[in-house]
């Protein structure tokens, strides 16, 4: 139906205006052969990185670290900052954090956030927020839990 | 089925309203408001827009901004709200139709509550900014595509037209993959696929272009490819060059709107080739459409 519409609407165009292909000629430039073939390049670079990835990646579960960037006293207590790092092929979601911490073996005061999706082989950052000072004690930053997106 | 019967009418108005300038001027203001809602109310209504309006990188929104004027002198040019020859026309339409997008913008916004006067004045502005991208688009081909014409190739040379084809593909492919680029949908479903579901949307990406370019298109009424044009030509010029467009594209919103940050290589190859879908068919449809 919306074929067939859009068949008649350019037929009537093509009527309506002058045709001017006449002075066109047949071949189709030398430049359009460029493109089309730099285009080719590109997406076939594409197709054979991700057939690679394909063929090299094993099911694997997620590989999750939290880096501590840095401590910085703000106006009502301190900030953590952090880079949560997957080193696997798979994505996680759903990424839990929690920050704690420890005095003399013991939990003073935990703080946590949910990242939602970190990728395969990349990062996210975040930031925890406590009362305490971390650097006074020993802080301890871990990954809870996860989900598969 | 509505447009092929506004376009007739269309005509006619157009006839009518030729003798009072003044008229021509509001029905021409009117297509372009209904065009800026067309093709900006999808954009309008999705919340991600609204949270990029304040968190998406400020020197990457302005790029967006300013990359828009030259993509709307371009298609002013070639689907303007009037034949423009000269150059200056064109920058008179697309000022226009960038207002156009912007009030446009503004009024659904606030009228939806997203936008108050209780916001700071740089949330409020990049979240017009932001909309006032795709309304700007949908305004200037609003008053060509409800005004009843249709984009005519450039008579120019050859060089020349192959180009408009490309640039109209590419405006298709920008303006699906701006539709539903910041939508956390793109990426969410990227993770969800493994390499060999990735591979076979390209497959499918390619054969549905190449579908709408070549197998759809009237054979004959093209000049660019007439009827004893080998697919393979076909394929190579248009269908393989739109995709990698749409590729380029999708990794153009995509890093506009900060899904490429600190992420590897393998997942942002993956949300371009999820986010290209929409876009090869985008570009494939406006070779149509436009």
């Amino acid at each position: 139906m919306g074929q067939k519409r859009q068949r008649s609407m350019k037929s009537g165009a093509a009527q309506q205006t002058p045709k001017h292909d006449e002075s066109r000629s047949k071949k189709p430039h030398a430049l359009e052969w460029v493109v089309g073939g730099l285009s080719a390049l590109v997406v076939l670079a594409i197709v054979g990185f991700i057939l690679y990835h394909a063929l090299n990646t094993a099911a694997m579960k997620p590989e999750l670290r939290v880096l501590v960037e840095q401590v910085e006293a703000t106006d009502n207590g301190f900030r953590v900052d952090f880079r949560a790092v997957n080193g696997s092929d798979v994505t996680a979601a759903g990424v839990e954090i929690e920050g704690r911490i420890e005095r003399d073996a013991q939990t003073i005061e935990t703080s946590g956030v949910t990242i939602d999706y970190i990728p395969a082989h990349s990062g996210q950052r975040g930031g925890l927020l406590f009362s305490r000072d971390p650097s006074r004690y020993r802080l301890r930053l871990v990954a809870k839990g996860y989900t598969d997106p | 089925m509505q447009k092929a019967r506004s376009r007739p009418a269309g005509q006619e108005i157009e006839q009518q309203v030729r003798q009072s300038p003044r008229r021509k001027l509001l029905v021409g203001l009117g297509r372009g408001f209904g065009g800026a809602l067309i093709f900006g109310l999808p954009m309008l209504m999705t919340m991600e827009m609204w949270w990029l309006g304040f968190y998406v990188d400020r020197f990457r929104l302005a790029l967006l901004l300013i990359l828009n004027v030259p993509l709307l002198i371009l298609l002013s040019h070639h689907a303007g709200f009037e034949e423009t020859t000269r150059w200056h026309d064109d920058l008179r339409d697309v000022a226009v139709a960038y207002a156009i997008g912007i009030v446009a913008s503004v009024v659904v916004l606030a009228v939806f509550g997203v936008v108050t006067f209780a916001m700071p004045a740089d949330e409020i502005v990049g979240k017009v900014a932001l909309q006032s991208v795709p309304a700007s688009i949908g305004a200037l081909l609003g008053r060509s595509q409800l005004g009843g014409s249709k984009v005519e190739p450039s008579e120019g040379t050859e060089q020349v037209n192959y180009a408009s084809e490309l640039f109209l593909m590419a405006v298709g492919a920008l303006f699906l993959s701006l539709n539903v680029a910041p939508t956390e949908e793109m990426v969410l479903i990227s993770y969800k696929m493994t390499g060999w579901h990735a591979l076979a949307l390209i497959a499918l990406s390619i054969f549905l272009m190449h579908a709408f370019v070549y197998a759809l298109e009237f054979a004959g009424s093209d000049p660019s490819l007439p009827p004893e044009t080998p697919w393979w030509s076909a394929f190579l010029r248009f269908t393989v060059t739109g995709y990698a467009i749409a590729l380029l594209i999708s990794l153009y919103a995509l890093w506009t709107f900060g899904r490429t940050d600190d992420v590897a290589l393998m997942p942002v190859l993956m949300s371009m080739v999820v986010l290209a879908f929409p876009a090869a068919i985008g570009a494939a449809a406006a070779r149509l459409i436009l």
